[in-house]
């Protein structure tokens, strides 16, 4: 039953505030500034980022969208245009590695304390099924198997293992080669949303299913 | 001493905040990272100049070369580099620029995750790879002025 701090909880800002100053103090950290631009990805999903200075969290999820961190105040967010941010980025921008494969993310709910899983989850799964059957086929598929805090983390960690391997015999009997299959656990550790220990959570009793595929032509 | 560190906190995404503000503020200077000989990514991208500082030794890079934890990159007023990880994430650095690999763990049989670099200085480009997709707190860019916390994403970072 580890407590886990919400984001950034009192110990964690307390910890942060005494590295701002011991970095100030002692480190003499030059002030310099830092721009953090949120992009599309190449199939023009986009993600979030949770940026972090002494000026707070500022979470960004829209495209172009960028936070200025100056070395005291508050970060700003600010829409920036796609010819600014050309420029800027030129460089770095002309040599992005180019990616080889498609990684694509998908989420379904168990039931509580069970490794089965939600009426719309298992429809979503046979959809999912279905779709790799159809598509480019996977080259790796890593299941992540995920709790809540109801009851001691040990159980949740076991729970996390045991949904993971449930949907890796799922995978198996539909007939995806075992090489390819990866399971973790990652018991009450890593939520979707922060609770207090001891309060349930139907969104983060989950599986994750990151299926690694070759691009689409 | 950082290394003990980093192996005791590494599991846990949360303690992956408070170790990214401890590198961001207090110990660790630009150029140094703990060392390890595991090859976890390879320059897939070069233009012009661009060296590895690893330990006391500077490597020229060209494609292909293999990158470490705790390796430096650095580029010249024209160099440019990309280099491709080995759980797909993908770096790319613009001219006069220095960055550290401070952690990279992919161990996903062990449900093992670390990946955290710091800019110090110029601009990069970043695409999450598995890493930031299998164990989101896992993932944090640093700069001298913020810790990036990464759901999955594309970015890029400027520091000046």
């Amino acid at each position: 039953m580890k407590r886990t701090l919400s984001y950034f909880g009192t110990a964690e800002k307390k910890f942060l505030f005494a590295c701002l100053l011991a970095g100030t103090i002692l480190a003499g950290c030059a002030p310099s500034r830092s721009l953090i631009v949120l992009l599309p990805e190449a199939d023009g999903k986009v993600g979030k980022i949770d940026v972090q200075s002494r000026g707070g969290t500022v979470r960004v999820d829209q495209p172009y969208h960028a936070v200025d961190v100056g070395s005291t105040e508050i970060p700003a967010h600010k829409q920036m245009t796609q010819v600014e941010i050309a420029s800027r980025f030129e460089g770095a921008l002309a040599v992005e590695p180019t990616q080889r494969y498609q990684l694509n993310v998908s989420i379904l709910y168990c039931l509580r304390g069970d490794t089965a899983l939600t009426p719309q989850s298992q429809k979503d799964l046979t959809a999912l099924v279905a779709k790799l059957k159809k598509g480019p086929r996977p080259i790796d598929i890593y299941l992540v198997g995920h709790a809540d805090r109801l009851g001691p983390e040990s159980y949740n960690l076991a729970l996390s293992q045991r949904r993971a391997s449930a949907m890796r015999t799922v995978f198996l009997s539909c007939g995806f080669a075992p090489d390819i299959i990866t399971i973790s656990a990652m018991g009450e550790s890593s939520p979707l949303v922060e609770t207090e220990d001891d309060i349930e959570a139907p969104m983060n009793r989950r599986v994750e299913i990151v299926v690694k595929s070759r691009k689409a032509e | 001493m950082v290394k003990t560190m980093l192996t005791l906190m590494i599991r846990s995404g949360k303690t992956l905040v408070l170790l990214g503000a401890f590198f961001t503020f207090c110990i660790v200077p630009c150029e140094i990272g703990s060392a390890s000989d595991a090859m976890i990514g390879e320059v897939s991208d070069l233009r012009g100049a661009v060296f590895i500082y690893r330990g006391n030794e500077r490597i020229p890079v060209e494609i292909g070369t293999w990158l470490q934890k705790g390796d430096t990159l650095k580029t010249g007023p024209d160099g440019s580099v990309g280099v491709y990880f080995n759980d797909e994430t993908t770096l790319s650095l613009g001219p006069e620029s220095r960055m550290t690999i401070l952690a990279y763990l992919f161990e996903p049989k062990r449900s093992n995750f670390a990946f955290m670099v710091k800019l110090c200085k110029g601009s990069a480009a970043y695409v999450s790879g598995l890493i930031a997709k299998l164990s989101p707190d896992s993932a944090r860019f640093v700069t001298p002025s913020s810790t990036i916390g990464i759901r999955g994403t594309r970015m890029a970072i400027q520091v000046e």
